[in-house]
């Protein structure tokens, strides 16, 4: 019998616009995990040996990620247009 | 203030956390809570500016050094100096492993024509470089001598700087081979995998032949002193030799910089087992190796390195590592370094050439009667860059790592696969989780070699740089 590990992770509002991102991002990483949107939460159900822990932690890492990327995309740009600026 | 993306990694004494220029500290989850939620603090912030990670506004000197080192991390584009040459397919040995698809020694048609010569040479006399580094290839390069020194002696003439190594099996080294290697611009490269049973298994099959090879190897050493040998081990993880028995055939020829290399997947090894399941294997392997020369360091008061451990080391430690054409960013496809075929075909690398004799890709990126293909050259160099990867964006080694096409299209026919699904991602994530294994490790072996290795007098702590 497949043992199954269902967990709900709640995402802190000023993280929140970037749930949707950050499930994307598990899906493809953790291929194995099925992975939802309910409400605020991210919620996983794993057949996989990964813990609680494990997956709560890889999830919020995801959501972290995908924050730290879109807020910091502009400051990428200025830098890159001032690396190759003549 | 501003402060520099930072990416994170989990590592064995807490997070890793490193900016776009390679810039790096260790901390842990409540530093991570707190930058991911806007709510650092005073002290994070000054920890940050003084570590370089943060400026006050666009164009200060954090905001310029950050934008010059972050420059400094990319490989530049050289001038064409560094070229392999493959004169001859054709060996007097038939290693298991052999990734060059060899061709018998009796065999026609492998080797350079005389307009084969003549077109190396003006292909040679073409380019831009003032320094020029050839390495000899094969099959076994010294059955051509004749088609090597016409080489060497138009590189004496042409350029301003020569230098020349000759890979060779040392099976049969003639009177003429070490008259060859005699001069001071010519250096010497073979395999040594192990002690002798490892060797007779894995390349000369017959021990009188290892007992040759080690005879010319002990005569190379005698006359080209050992500074001017270099020897490399293939390792068949599935029966590799035992860590001092490696180590101390190395030291028996003076030999202390060991680079190891797991069976190749190309070519005659391509017909054995060589799953991904291996990689674990390999990247086990190599950590206990690793481990074991620090304890051995200490404890023999001598220093033996692994050569890519030491790279990758150093590509964390400071920017400019770019020489090796297995790691680098962006990988420049025939930029500072090319391969020559039997038949004057040139290649980005020798995997590439190998891709295209086992009849899996076309790699091809020029000729040397016609040059280069720079429409070729340009379409492979659209995958050569991990900076804005949307896998690498997110990993905290991505300003140390680089990419491999060949290696990817060799071993998955593509280039967009998931980045960490690929062997070069999952093989360079062990080498830099030991990387930092090791730096963020408190004990005085470990730092002793570290600091032999990075080349400098000693390890302080200040290059461990922990935030809490």
């Amino acid at each position: 019998m497949t043992h199954l590990l269902d967990v709900a992770i709640d995402i802190p509002e000023a993280m929140r616009g970037y749930i949707d991102a950050a499930i994307t991002r598990v899906g493809y990483v953790q291929v194995r995990w099925v992975i939802s949107r309910v409400e605020n939460r991210i919620v996983v159900r794993s057949t996989a040996d990964a813990s609680e822990s494990d997956i709560r932690r890889e999830v919020l890492y995801a959501v972290y990620r995908e924050k730290i990327l879109s807020e910091t995309m502009d400051m990428r740009r200025a830098l890159l247009e001032t690396v190759t600026r003549r | 203030m501003k402060v520099w993306p930072l990416r994170f990694h989990p590592i064995e004494s807490g997070l890793l956390f490193a900016d776009d220029a390679g810039g790096w500290f260790r901390s842990d989850e409540a530093f991570l809570s707190r930058y991911a939620s806007d709510r650092l603090t005073d002290e994070d912030l000054r920890f940050l500016k003084e570590r370089g990670h943060a400026f006050e506004r666009e164009g200060d000197l954090g905001h310029t050094a950050f934008a010059w080192r972050w420059t400094a991390r990319l490989a530049s584009a050289r001038p064409l100096s560094y070229l392999m040459l493959v004169p001859t397919l054709r060996c007097n040995q038939s290693c298991d492993y052999c990734q060059v698809s060899r061709a018998a020694e009796n065999a026609t048609g492998y080797d350079w024509t005389d307009e084969t010569l003549a077109q190396v040479l003006a292909f040679l006399d073409r380019l831009e470089t003032d320094e020029i580094k050839i390495e000899f290839q094969g099959g076994e390069p010294t059955l051509r001598l004749d088609l090597l020194k016409a080489v060497r002696d138009f590189c004496r003439g042409r350029f301003t700087s020569a230098q020349f190594v000759l890979c060779t099996n040392l099976q049969d080294v003639s009177a003429a081979v070490w008259d060859f290697l005699a001069s001071d611009d010519t250096f010497l490269s073979t395999s040594i995998d192990g002690p002798a049973a490892t060797q007779t298994r894995q390349r000369t099959k017959s021990s009188d032949a290892t007992r040759r090879f080690f005879e010319n190897l002990e005569t190379a050493v005698q006359r080209l002193g050992a500074d001017r040998i270099s020897a490399l081990p293939t390792i068949d993880v599935r029966d590799p030799p035992a860590f001092e028995d490696l180590v101390s055939t190395y030291e028996k020829f003076g030999i202390g910089s060991i680079y190891l290399r797991p069976t190749n997947h190309q070519g005659f090894a391509r017909k054995q087992s060589q799953a991904d399941s291996g990689l674990t294997a390999w990247n086990r392997y190599h950590a206990g190796f690793v481990d074991y020369i620090i304890e051995r360091n200490a404890r023999a008061g001598r220093s033996v390195e692994e050569f890519y451990f030491s790279l990758c080391l150093r590509r964390v430690l400071r920017a400019g590592i770019d020489q090796h054409v297995n790691i680098r960013n962006p990988n420049l496809f025939a930029a500072d370094y090319a391969v020559i075929d039997f038949d004057g075909t040139i290649y980005p690398a020798d995997e590439a050439r190998m891709l295209a004799r086992i009849g899996w890709v076309d790699l091809a990126v020029g000729h040397v009667q016609t040059g280069i293909d720079q429409e070729k050259v340009d379409l492979l160099n659209g995958s050569s860059l991990n900076s804005f990867d949307p896998d690498c964006i997110h990993c905290a080694y991505q300003p140390f790592c680089g990419t491999d096409v060949v290696d990817d299209l060799s071993r998955y026919g593509r280039v967009d696969l998931p980045r960490h699904t690929t062997w070069f991602c999952r093989r360079h994530m062990a080498v830099f989780d030991k990387v930092f294994e090791l730096i963020f490790r408190d004990d005085d072996a470990t730092r002793a070699s570290l600091a032999r290795w990075s080349g400098i007098e000693a390890w302080p702590t200040a290059m461990a740089p922990v935030h809490t």
